[in-house]
């Protein structure tokens, strides 16, 4: 990973890649476009590419043309100290399953498939139970991933739809200290950034088959002489799964075109994926340990053997920047998606009632969810020229502003397996209509070695609700003399500061600290009508450190160290029942992350991370008639996060010399993943857990280019058995034995156990 | 619909102050898995004990010589009121054990497992358990044992002695129409029931075997049951047999037979004994915190 500063879209051409291109940061220009005539005697080291008047070309010296071409911000974008760009050496480092998992590189972030490839991934970031995306303000691309008031929670985002060939980097920005995070950063935010770079464009197909009936094929395109943000990528992925009910069916497509029209830059992007997965849900710890039910399986009532879910997307984005003369530049994009979600799952059993059908009760608790959000977005920003009022003070200004639009369509009920999905009660039934506003300004003020921005940012979000089953009666109660539903709109307003600074104190050591205030919306068919939208806010204070030491002996090294405190005044958790998100109350995290990348060797890369935290509850959750007086400390820990997060990624890449007429490579991979016991409720934990993928690799480049490459991997080679998930709820799943059990038990989505695939790839 | 909320109670030990931002220390210590803060709301078990009541009986009226109740499951809820709003319970006992309503001595007859905290309601079938998923509910071994949820025997007392004997046993469970999947007998709202419930609490429920004949009538008796045994005739009137000035009294008719009198399950003193097994004879729950209740 690299910090954000210095990330300047650059292109090289030539014979050689000018090493350092991106140094030249001081250069205020924002569009940099020169031709350097380097001499280079043939053994020496490549030459640092400051910017430099054209050389004369020496004598019997080799002259190569370099084309530097470059974007660069008018200023660093670096905030806090846990703001990362993760590079595609250490993405690639370990293996992976599906491109996603490229997220387990960014520090301290834990992800986790447990309801299959249909299903968004559970992620959990700086002691954020962030469960399907709340919590974490994802893009890709650029276009916004996470959708608002989503029936199964809150800023659901599935990511599904990565191709792990076509990220470039993940730009991982820890906390809410710019400007630009808007709703749901609040554990940060993660753009991922598509492209194939220049050594790996090209034609590439790729083969794949594993264990568990796992095949797939991937396609990758990516003409040499385009930049390297264009690039096409299609993906078909099937399996058996492992255990019971974990087959899965997913395709999906990727495409991104970059140009360039004098000072003009333009960027679409273009994304489909559509997957069906089986879902084996969730099993009773107890039912396991009694043999009831195995640790892979499902429950054998009809109702468990029909969990299943589908996903369809469809998303693209078009920005196009301008950067001027003076160091001024301004960008403006646009991006449509449409999203449909249904998923089949029952967590309960068979404790259900229904509400519109009288005396129906027990026919198997399988929710029905349903989501159909069609959204759309613009965003533009300006940023003026330096301005230089007493040397050595520049300062900046920056004015944007964003807006969405999403129009929601979703349902919820329950169905019975046993009748053919006959569906006996709706609970859901529901259109919304939200628009997001946001409007932001941001100040930097550089002076020397020290630098600070203020900035502050405002959002306006304003629902229209059509709760179609507002107003229900139950069917045993008497009719009530109206028309079942209820109609209503709410807005709401967030501001909130944010600030940073930085002093670069020499030797490669930057002292920085942050504080930022951000939001995440209300779930919209929760508002009453002209109430004032309740946000969640989060307050965030971020201090640390990097290190960077220059040298050619640091194998550029870089060390991120922060410690951060983060409030949010209105939690969440997830309601099995319902299986959906309900409100909890307000929770603080203290935590320190460590952050280093090492890249002592030309082969070798090696990145790794340590996060703790302290998650803790700070009043009691909201009382219900089940729960008048919930039991509560302050400084309770809460439950599900894990307290120390580590992850660590090895890459080693080897040539081994000439091979029947091409050159031999050899490559090797390893990730390891540790979560520390994560408490539970009522003082239980859950095992730590430690993840170790590995590969090995044997690459042949042909002579006249292209070539073969063949690979072993195998995840979670400890074959450690351990949940994906794991929630505390009352559930009956035996309701022929006898009695109905009603104190909450603990229930586990099995993760997968250890796995093996081959994959052989063609590259042209 | 109860939540899977976190964990939440009280603390047993100070939780952290908040530290400084930079307070590394406070942060090492905090952030361990195992660290202070945690919530202290466990699992636990919860010893259950029974017990039945002194009985003295009146001179007049019945007099009970057994009184066999079925007597669970038991939940314990969060919430002031039992049935529906206990979906997700505090302590539970999901058996059921014969309780001799007539002995005073506790017996041990289980542990109620879950979690501690406060508990404020209470709910529990007699051995008959109404399931959500099926019309005919649920009958556990101890109402199988007694042939339902109660069994009482008693004699029929008239100026201090025995008249007659009857027996009756009673079927708890839910009428048609009635919600299924609820317990039969929950806490009224009036019925003072509240337990910061701990490790090491003993649960002791005393049923009151008076409660249990509570205006059963010797006519109510008559029309409802059955001599099994020889009816000795009427005892004739030296004027008529049919003489207004000396009626036969449901006492002396009852008096009449040589056998026990059965209750029919249909009757009204069937209904009349139901009625005050579910409402009126609910036991005594006594908290203690003795390894025995006594």
């Amino acid at each position: 990973m690299s910090t954000q500063a210095n990330r300047g879209e650059r292109r090289q051409s030539g014979v050689r890649r000018a090493r350092g291109v991106g140094r030249a940061r001081a250069c205020a220009a924002a569009v940099v476009a020169t031709t350097l005539h380097i001499a280079l005697a043939p053994a020496a080291p490549a030459a640092p590419a400051a910017p430099a008047a054209p050389a004369a070309p020496a004598e019997r010296e080799e002259v190569i043309e370099v084309t530097v071409e470059g974007a660069r911000e008018g200023r660093a974008e670096e905030r806090g100290a846990g703001d990362v760009v993760v590079g595609r050496d250490v993405l690639q480092a370990a293996p992976r399953q599906e491109g996603a998992e490229a997220l387990r590189a960014a520090p301290g972030l834990y992800i986790a498939r447990d309801l299959g490839p249909a299903v968004a991934h559970s992620y959990a970031l700086r002691g954020f139970n962030a469960e399907h995306g709340q919590d974490i303000a994802f893009s890709v691309g650029g276009v916004p991933v996470n959708l608002p008031s989503h029936i199964h929670g809150q800023g659901y985002a599935d990511l599904g739809l990565l191709i792990g060939d076509a990220v470039r980097e993940l730009s991982v920005r820890e906390g809410v200290y710019d400007p630009r995070q808007g709703d749901f950063a609040v554990a940060g935010s993660i753009d991922v950034r598509l492209g194939v770079p220049a050594e790996e464009r090209g034609a590439r197909a790729r083969a794949r088959w594993g264990a568990f009936g796992a095949r797939g094929l991937t396609l990758v395109w990516a003409p040499p002489r385009q930049p390297e943000e264009s690039f096409d990528a299609a993906q078909l992925e099937e399996t058996a799964g492992f255990g019971e009910r974990r087959g899965a069916l997913s395709g999906g497509f990727l495409s991104q075109r970059a140009w360039r029209a004098g000072r003009a830059r333009g960027r679409a992007v273009l994304a489909a994926r559509a997957a069906r997965a089986s879902v084996a849900g969730v099993i009773r710890r107890d039912d396991v340990a009694a043999g009831r039910v195995c640790w892979l399986c499902a429950y054998d009532a009809p109702t468990a053997q029909a969990q299943g879910a589908l996903a369809q997307r469809l998303l693209g984005g078009v920005w196009l920047t301008r950067a001027d003369a003076d160091g001024a530049d301004s960008e403006v994009g646009a991006w449509v998606s449409y999203d449909r979600f249904r998923l089949q799952q029952n967590f309960t059993g068979f404790v259900e009632r229904s509400r519109a059908l009288e005396g129906a009760s027990g026919r198997g608790d399988l929710i029905e969810q349903r989501n159909a959000a069609a959204s759309a977005g613009v965003e533009g920003r300006y940023r003026g020229a330096p301005w230089r009022p007493v040397p050595p003070l520049r300062a900046t200004l920056e004015l944007g502003a964003q807006a969405r639009l999403d129009a929601i369509e979703q349902s919820q009920g329950l169905l019975d397996a046993s009748t053919r999905l006959q569906t006996w009660d709706r609970r859901v039934d529901a259109e919304v209509q939200g628009v997001d506003l946001g409007l932001w300004g941001d100040l930097e003020g550089r002076w020397g070695a020290a630098r600070l921005r203020l900035g502050g940012r405002a959002d306006l979000l304003s629902y229209d609700v059509d709760d179609r089953l507002g107003n229900f009666s139950p069917a045993s109660r008497p009719k009530g003399q109206y028309i079942v539903g209820y109609r209503r709109s709410a807005a709401g307003m967030a501001a909130g500061p944010r600030a940073s600074a930085a002093w670069e104190a020499g030797g490669g050591l930057s002292l920085l600290a942050a504080y930022g205030e951000g939001y995440r919306s209300p779930q919209a068919r929760m508002l009453e009508d002209g109430e004032r939208a309740p946000f969640a806010r989060v307050r965030s204070g971020d201090l640390g450190l990097r290190w960077a030491p220059r040298g050619a002996g640091w194998g550029g090294l870089r060390v991120g160290l922060s410690a951060y405190l983060t409030a949010l005044s209105d939690d969440v958790a997830f309601d099995a029942e319902e299986g959906r998100l309900e409100r909890v109350g307000a929770t603080e995290r203290l935590g320190a992350a460590l952050s280093a990348e090492w890249r002592p060797a030309p082969w070798l890369v090696a990145a790794g991370s340590v996060t703790a935290v302290r998650a803790t509850l700070l009043e009691p959750p909201p009382a219900t008639p089940e729960e008048p007086q919930p039991p509560f400390a302050r400084g309770q820990a809460l439950p599900f996060v894990p307290p120390v997060v580590s992850r660590l990624d090895l890459g080693a890449r080897r040539a081994l010399g000439a091979l029947w007429g091409g050159a031999a490579e050899a490559q090797a991979g390893l990730g390891a993943s540790h979560l520390s016991a994560r408490p539970l409720p009522y003082h239980e934990m859950s095992p730590p857990v430690l993840l170790v993928d590995a590969s090995v690799g044997l690459g042949w480049a042909l002579e006249g280019g292209g070539g073969w490459r063949l690979s072993l991997e195998v995840f979670n080679a400890l074959d450690e058995r351990y949940a994906a998930n794991e929630l505390v709820f009352s559930s009956d799943w035996q309701p022929s034995d006898g009695v109905r059990p009603r104190v909450p038990a603990r229930h586990i989505a099995a993760a997968a156990p250890r796995a093996w695939a081959l994959q052989l790839e063609w590259r042209r | 619909m109860s939540p899977p909320r976190p964990a939440r109670a009280r603390a047993p030990h100070p939780p952290c102050a908040r530290p400084a931002l930079l307070s590394c220390a406070a942060l090492l210590s905090c952030a361990a898995p195992l660290s202070c803060g945690e919530s202290p709301q466990v699992r636990l078990q919860v010893p259950l004990w029974v017990a039945g009541g002194a009985h003295a009986p009146a001179a007049e009226g019945p007099a009970l010589t057994r009184a066999a109740l079925a007597f669970g499951p038991l939940y314990l809820c969060a919430g002031a009121q039992a049935g529906e709003l206990c979906e997700a319970a505090r302590l539970e006992w999901l058996d059921a054990a014969p309780v001799d309503a007539l002995d005073p001595a506790p017996v041990e007859v289980g542990a109620l497992r879950g979690l501690s905290g406060v508990a404020r309601s209470w709910m529990y079938d007699l051995g008959i358990s109404s399931q959500l998923d099926r019309d005919a509910p649920h009958t556990l071994d101890a109402a199988r044992a007694l042939g339902g949820s109660a069994a009482l025997a008693g004699e029929w007392r008239v100026g201090g002695e025995a008249v007659a004997r009857f027996e009756v046993t009673l079927r708890a469970e839910p009428g048609a129409g009635t919600e299924r999947g609820v317990p039969q007998v929950r806490k009224g709202l009036s019925e003072p029931f509240e337990r910061d419930v701990r490790p090491g609490d003993v649960l002791t429920a005393r049923f009151d075997p008076a409660a249990l004949t509570v205006g059963l009538t010797a006519r109510a008796l008559l029309e409802g049951a059955d001599c099994a045994g020889a009816l000795s005739p009427p005892p004739e009137s030296p004027e008529s047999p049919e003489s207004p000035d000396s009626p036969e009294t449901p006492e002396s008719t009852l008096a009449r037979c040589g056998g026990v009198w059965r209750v029919r399950p249909d009757s009204v003193a069937a209904r009349q004994l139901t009625l005050n097994l579910i409402g009126g004879a609910r036991p005594r729950f006594k908290w203690s915190r003795a390894a025995h209740p006594l």
